[in-house]
């Protein structure tokens, strides 16, 4: 570019500012101009009127002078752009209706899906709260027929952590367990999690307090210690860094805390202590750890993967007990095993959404086209005056932008607002260690789909204005328009698809409120009314002994039981609908071997479980206070499940089943009814329970590390704060096991319901806003149809068609468009309903009900969104329609 | 009295060879030089001076400031700038250049 040019675009560049003032400067340079031709002019003796209007003629007209000098000034381009958008907001504001109307359409459409993309992004995109997360492999094992686990055992994280070179560090996490953390007197609930030394390298966080675990201290018996979270430390040890070195009680055990983690830093799932593993190389500790590595640098996946092959292989080599038949290593993505569970309803969510949208955009370009035919002799005139095709669309392409613009801002604003609320509430969605809170990327997508949409919805109307058309227009008396062919159809078929997107959308929310309904009437096996639930750690080497422990248990039982309105009270160690711990047992009386290990949930209860939970006994006897004690014979009950599917045919009650090798023998005296037991809808589930009087050592231990156990009890209704007495009644006998949460057996059932009925609210939201959206675009389309065939109306009641035929032939146009849109929506939901699979139950996903339900839905809509401008049609006036000729 | 138009592209030609002949001097002041010089044998619309004096001022030629005019009014005053000397001398030479060309033209033989 010479410097010529480049001084131009400089000089011109300067000259889109500072607009005010330059005008101000040309005005006064043309009056100048203009009082000294007029000065001449009175000196050779004309009048000063005569004289200004020479001057005038020799200066030429004003506003073209303005006009060039302006042209000259700035760059055009961007001068007719700013000229648009000053234009588009004048007349948006003349218009106000139609800018409100399209305004709330587009802002909550676009609102909608900025809110549901930033959770998108919180989910899926964001990176991990960890440095360079990134590089984070999750490794576990793929089975042969393509399933997926989720843990390692301690010999293949050994294997891994020792021989993989494509990982820095590797560590394994294991079950995060509650404790009561107690310091001077007093005590609170807290979950741990067990972490090899390396954890904080992987991790890439160390404490911001202290230090991490030595590879010493993460040996079995390396000694207690502890690392704190930073909310535990502020919140428990006074945010004093003299607490490190301090000794605290983990349930009974003394404990060093060596360090506190950076504020903000959260493991998953997040706790508030961490602790050594101190795994024995010997021991392979079951399939209970989530194994983490953190890939070397210029390490890809494809490498990690192939090294996790040959480790298997070697191992396998080495020993063939090393993993079971055909599985393998198999490394993913931290990042999205993370957010495995909730990706597929966050994406069908999106797309939900988008599908608001779009029927949002398609009732805004309604509006616009509607608009556009009404402001045909605006346009027209305009045209004639010079404008061109390009300049008359570039003017409404701006009114749409500023519309699109100005939904987008406030789509922020919803973004921002209901985005971190939304993650919140979204079951399973890692709220507690995730955050939703606007970033680039969610702003850019607004932006974005702001853009996108103007621009859809800005071109839509400009070909439907045929230049033929224009000047028709012109023609035209202004008191009618007439509507081309061409806008006819494209409006028409325009409803018919957001009908159709409805429909979609209706059915999908059908089909996930019968689930929910279906969810809600199942039959839980007990009595939830007046149910009360406590949940406590009774994790601690004091408890280990099951004779201590019951008698905790009795003496709190007798305590509770005192209590004015409760009418019954048990313990067990882990609540239905929730889970308990999975073992394998022994089937005595089986035929052996291997295959007689049956996987089952076994769970300690005190006697009177059954009668308080009004779980029913099927066959044989419950639990007896007296007999079942600790020296007597073991007895255990199952429920129907653990019958039908190990023993089948066969009588239950006298066999025998074995729960750790040597461990005693358990006698089957009764069989109780199923209840819901891995949360509510999902498939029975095989249970053993024994007495906790005869519950083993280890077994103990290992519920009591991984659940908490419940109290249950029955209150009678308006007992009043029946929680408060139960807490001061245990803490009287023991105040270093405190409850960690009350709660109704109610709400329980109503946790376990939490992500379908999120689901439900969400779908049924928006489908609720599609079902708005798109009777808004009937009216509309009805609205306008009505008003622009006044005349013709008109005509006809004069010639003698009744009121009751016009507003038929009104209605049944609306509802032929509707008719139209149904149709396609039922083939496309057909498609699409499948991919509801895995949220449904009970119902079918081509369920009928459903399907029909939104058709005739949507047509009732149509019917009423149409019968207003049909009556309004029907009440045309035939002289006045007619006079005004 | 005929008036002939302003052809395309010379306007900027007057302006700078006003500028050069009569000094800093104002757009009314352009406008009578140009009309004096050329006997009123010119339809010049003398709004479009401003345009003109605008798009100078962008390419550096020309160089303005406020200042106060004979009868005291409010002013704007124009002059050449060094690099507008140098346009000025080259924009002679071409329009001479084209004038001799189109004299020699009219001059040649025609059929009548």
């Amino acid at each position: 570019m010479s410097t010529g040019r480049l001084r131009m675009m400089v000089a011109r560049c300067a000259g889109l500012f500072g607009r005010r003032r330059r005008e101000r400067e040309l005005d006064e340079e043309i009056r100048h101009h203009l009082e000294m031709l007029a000065d001449r002019y009175i000196q050779d003796g004309l009048s000063a009127e005569h004289a200004w209007n020479a001057a005038r003629r020799d200066f030429g007209r004003v506003a073209a002078v303005k006009e060039a000098y302006r042209h000259q000034r700035g760059l055009p381009m961007i001068e007719i752009v700013l000229q648009d958008l000053r234009y588009g907001i004048r007349s948006l504001r003349r218009a106000p209706v139609f800018t409100l109307a399209a305004l709330i359409s587009l802002t909550l459409g676009i609102g909608a899906n900025s809110a549901i993309f930033s959770v998108v992004n919180a989910v899926l995109l964001r990176p991990l709260p960890y440095p360079e997360s990134d590089r984070l492999v999750h490794v576990t094992r793929l089975y042969s027929n393509g399933a997926i686990g989720s843990s390692l055992d301690g010999r293949l994280y050994h294997a891994v952590a020792d021989d993989a070179a494509t990982f820095e560090s590797v560590t394994a996490i294991g079950s995060t367990t509650g404790f009561n953390l107690a310091f001077g007197t007093e005590a609170t609930y807290v979950r741990a999690m067990p972490v090899t030394a390396s954890y904080f390298n992987v991790l890439r966080t160390p404490p911001q307090i202290g230090r991490p675990f030595t590879p010493q201290e993460d040996t079995p018996n390396g000694g207690r210690v502890a690392v704190v979270s930073h909310g535990l430390w502020q919140r428990f040890l006074n945010g004093d860094a003299g607490a490190i070195g301090q000794s605290v009680q983990l349930s009974g055990e003394p404990y060093t805390v060596i360090g506190v983690m950076p504020e903000g830093f959260r493991s998953v799932p997040a706790v508030d202590v961490w602790v050594p593993l101190q795994l024995a190389r010997s021991n392979t500790g079951g399939f209970n750890f989530a194994v983490i590595g953190r890939q070397a640098g210029g390490t890809g996946m494809d490498q990690v993967a192939s090294e996790m092959r040959a480790i298997t292989e070697g191992g396998l080599q080495a020993n063939p007990d090393f993993m079971f038949e055909g599985q393998v290593l198999f490394p993913r993505s931290y990042q999205d095993v993370l957010s495995g569970n909730v990706r597929t309803a966050l994406l069908l969510l999106l797309g939900a959404v988008s599908v608001v949208l779009l029927i949002a955009c398609v009732n805004v370009a309604n509006l616009f086209i509607a608009r556009a035919l009404s402001r045909g002799r605006e346009i027209a005139i305009r045209a004639a005056l010079g404008a061109g095709r390009r300049r008359i669309m570039g003017q409404l392409l701006a009114e749409s932008l500023i519309l699109a613009g100005a939904a987008g801002g406030v789509g922020l604003i919803v973004a921002w607002v209901v985005g971190p609320a939304l993650l919140d509430l979204w079951p399973g969605a890692g709220a507690e260690w995730r955050s939703a809170t606007l970033d680039a990327r969610v702003l850019l997508v607004t932006a974005a789909l702001s853009i996108t949409t103007g621009i859809v919805f800005g071109t839509l109307p400009a070909f439907t204005l045929d230049s033929s058309g224009l000047a028709g227009h012109l023609r035209d008396d202004g008191t009618r328009t007439t509507q081309s062919r061409r806008a006819g159809w494209i409006r028409g078929a325009l409803v018919a698809s957001e009908v159709a997107l409805a429909v979609v959308l209706l059915i999908g929310a059908g089909l996930l409120v019968r689930t929910f309904v279906n969810l809600r009437s199942v039959d839980v096996g007990f009595e939830t009314e007046g149910l009360i639930t406590a949940q406590m750690s009774p994790n601690s080497p004091r408890f280990r002994d099951s004779a201590e422990l019951s008698a905790f248990y009795r003496q709190g039982l007798e305590r509770v039981r005192a209590i004015p309105g409760v009418q019954g009270a048990a313990v067990v160690s882990g609540l239905p609908v929730e889970r308990g711990l999975n073992v394998l047992v022994h089937d005595v009386e089986g035929p052996g071997g291997e295959e007689e290990m049956k996987l089952t949930d076994l769970r300690y209860v005190t006697p009177e479980y059954f009668s308080v939970m009004g779980i029913p006994i099927g066959s044989g006897r419950t639990f007896d206070v007296n007999r079942d004690v600790a020296d007597a014979q073991p007895v255990a009950l199952v429920n129907q499940e653990f019958a039908r599917r190990f023993l089948g045919e066969e009588q239950p009650i006298g066999r025998h089943l074995q729960v750790y090798a040597r461990g005693p023998m358990y006698e089957i005296v009764g069989v109780v009814q199923d209840v819901q037991e891995m949360g509510v809808g999902r498939d029975p589930h095989p249970v053993m329970y024994v007495p906790v009087d005869q519950a083993q050592t280890g077994f103990l231990a290992s519920t009591h590390g991984i659940f908490p156990i419940s109290w249950v009890l029955r209150a009678r209704a308006g007992s009043g704060d029946v929680a408060a007495q139960v807490r001061a009644a245990i803490r009287a006998i023991d105040p270093m096991t405190p409850f960690s949460s009350f709660r109704t057996m109610d709400q329980v059932v109503a946790a376990s319901l939490s992500t379908p009925r999120f689901h439900v609210v969400l779908i049924s939201l928006f489908s609720g806003l599609a079902l708005v959206l798109a009777s808004a675009g009937i009216y509309g389309v009805m609205t306008y149809a009505v008003s622009a065939r006044t005349r013709e109306i008109g005509v006809r009641i004069a010639i003698g068609a009744s009121a009751a035929t016009i507003v038929r032939t009104v209605v049944g146009q609306g509802v032929l468009l509707a008719v139209a849109g149904v149709v396609v929506g039922l083939i496309g939901a057909a498609g699409l309903t499948r991919l509801l699979e895995s949220f449904v139950f009970g119902v079918s996903t081509y369920d009928p009900t459903s399907f029909l339900a939104a058709a005739v839905g949507l047509l009732l809509v149509a019917v009423l969104a149409s019968a207003i401008p049909a009556l309004r049609a029907a009440r045309v006036d035939p002289v006045r329609t007619l006079r005004t000729e | 009295m005929t008036r002939t138009d302003v052809l395309q592209g010379t306007l900027d030609l007057m302006v700078l060879k006003t500028l050069d002949a009569a000094g800093e001097i104002h757009g009314y002041g352009i406008a009578q030089h140009i009309q004096q010089i050329s006997d009123d044998a010119l339809a010049l619309n003398q709004g479009t001076l401003y345009p003109a004096l605008l798009r100078l001022e962008q390419r550096g030629w020309i160089r303005s400031r406020w200042g106060r005019s004979d009868n005291n009014r409010k002013a704007r005053f124009y002059r050449l700038t060094t690099a507008g000397r140098r346009q000025l001398a080259a924009e002679t030479r071409s329009w001479e250049r084209m004038a001799g060309i189109m004299q020699r033209l009219l001059d040649g033989p025609s059929s009548a």
